[in-house]
């Protein structure tokens, strides 16, 4: 079969030979698909081309098998330009796609989620809420369906002054006294990360908290994206 | 099953250097065979020679079969300035164009998906580099890939952490090149670094 000039995003790659690469892609209408691109050097057609990641991409490939040969590449959009400390963000993203998703199931939410996530990472704004948006979305999109605006207990809606226990397993309760895996949090970062207008530094870090606290539970182990950017982050704070 | 013939072993051999197919070679080894044996016994005792012997300089990372390579040796390089580039290849290109200072290969870059980080690359080797009184500048010319910016803007923190220079190469149209042929990423570059003159 034959596809033909779709939206992707590169999410990996790497040399497969001296010529070649394989591509890790999110396609618009196919979800995520690996493809081989043959004779990159000596190619004309992909003179013009970088392979690059978080650049919009339509791609032609032929699916005979699990790895799909690449026919045809050419900038679909503007091209980004991407400042290179969010580039190392951007690595995390990707890695959590490609963690989560699974190959061939299309997802038109999920491209559109992460082309939306990468513009906002790219026109500079805090990402430390960014990835909060983009987390909760990625995991509500993929099934994992996480309650934030009731309490799981009463059905209520959640009130922005009182406080919660999150229960991992099953979302907010307003009854303190549980026990099981989880943590207090304020009905106020709920109610934001819900909705999407997180703004003050302790309803951020509560956000982030939860969703670590939850994806801990889906991801079989630490993110080597999340290490880097920690080392990081950590010679940035030395740095004068 | 019949077994492979020595000369189907040596085409097959032949296939592990890169861009050599089938095709090119089964053309190597009849050549050889034809007409060059002993150039080609020659080559197999070298290559043997220099895969057992050959490893990386204990400074800079780059291929030598001694403790230090020629270029870390060489007293008359100006040892306050750093180029970082990513691999020996790259050490040759910028060789050509008569670069002064030393080098430090990282042998790749930064590419978490792939669990590649800092150490892999050498960055703690670097790190003990950085602390040479010496030193004042450190060059990044990785490539001009997004893994390639990342892992610049990596090194850049460390060196500035030391408070020394760290300057990155220039990224623009090729020298020859027709703005027609050149890819949307490159103008984009090279508008956003133009100077005045
Ligand atoms: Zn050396």
């Amino acid at each position: 079969m034959r596809i033909e000039h779709t939206p992707c995003y590169i999410l990996h790659r790497r040399n497969y030979s001296e010529t070649s690469l394989i591509l890790e892609v999110l396609s618009r209408n196919y979800g995520r698909v690996n493809l081989i691109a043959k004779g990159i050097k000596k190619n004309k057609k992909y003179k013009s081309t970088n392979f690059d990641l978080y650049q919009k991409y339509n791609i032609s490939w032929i699916s005979k098998t699990e790895l799909g040969i690449l026919v045809e590449i050419e900038n679909s959009d503007k091209v980004n330009k991407v400042p290179s400390e969010k580039a190392m963000i951007g690595f995390y993203i990707n890695e959590m796609i490609l963690t989560l998703l699974h190959k061939h199931e299309p997802h038109l939410e999920l491209f559109d989620l992460y082309e939306y996530t990468l513009k906002k990472l790219f026109s500079n704004q805090n990402e430390k809420i960014i990835l909060r948006y983009f987390e909760k979305n990625l995991l509500q999109l993929l099934g994992y369906g996480i309650a934030l605006d009731y309490d799981t207990k009463t059905g209520n809606s959640i009130l922005a002054e009182k406080k919660y226990y999150y229960k991992i397993d099953s979302g907010p309760t307003s009854d303190l006294s549980i026990s099981g895996d989880g943590m207090k949090i304020s009905g106020k970062t709920l109610l934001q990360l819900e909705d999407e207008s997180l703004s003050e530094i302790e309803n951020i870090i509560e956000a982030k908290n939860l969703l670590s606290m939850i994806l801990k539970k889906y991801l079989n182990k630490p993110l080597e994206s999340k290490k880097l950017y920690r080392s990081y982050a950590q010679i940035k704070s030395q740095s004068k | 099953m019949i077994e492979q013939s020595l000369l189907e072993k040596l085409v097959e051999a032949l296939r592990c250097m890169p861009g050599v197919g089938r095709k090119s070679a089964q053309r190597i080894a009849h050549y050889l065979l034809q007409r060059d044996r002993d150039g080609a016994k020659h080559l197999s005792l070298l290559m043997t020679d220099a895969m057992e012997k050959i490893g990386n300089c204990k400074r800079c990372r780059n291929f030598t079969e001694n403790e230090l390579c020629h270029i870390c040796l060489d007293k008359k390089r100006d040892k306050s300035i750093i180029c970082v580039v990513e691999s020996p290849s790259d050490v040759d290109a910028i060789e050509e164009a008569n670069f002064r200072g030393v080098y430090f290969v990282l042998l790749g870059h930064l590419s978490p998906l792939d669990g590649i980080g800092p150490d892999d690359i050498g960055l703690n080797q670097l790190e003990t580099l950085l602390n040479d009184k010496e030193l004042k500048e450190v060059i990044l010319a990785t490539n001009t890939t997004v893994e390639g910016e990342a892992t610049a803007h990596f090194i850049s923190e460390m060196v500035k952490k030391n408070g020394l220079e760290v300057t990155r190469i220039a990224h623009g149209v090729p020298m020859g090149g027709e703005l027609e042929f050149v890819n949307s990423m490159t103008i984009v570059h090279a508008l956003d670094d133009r100077k005045t003159i």
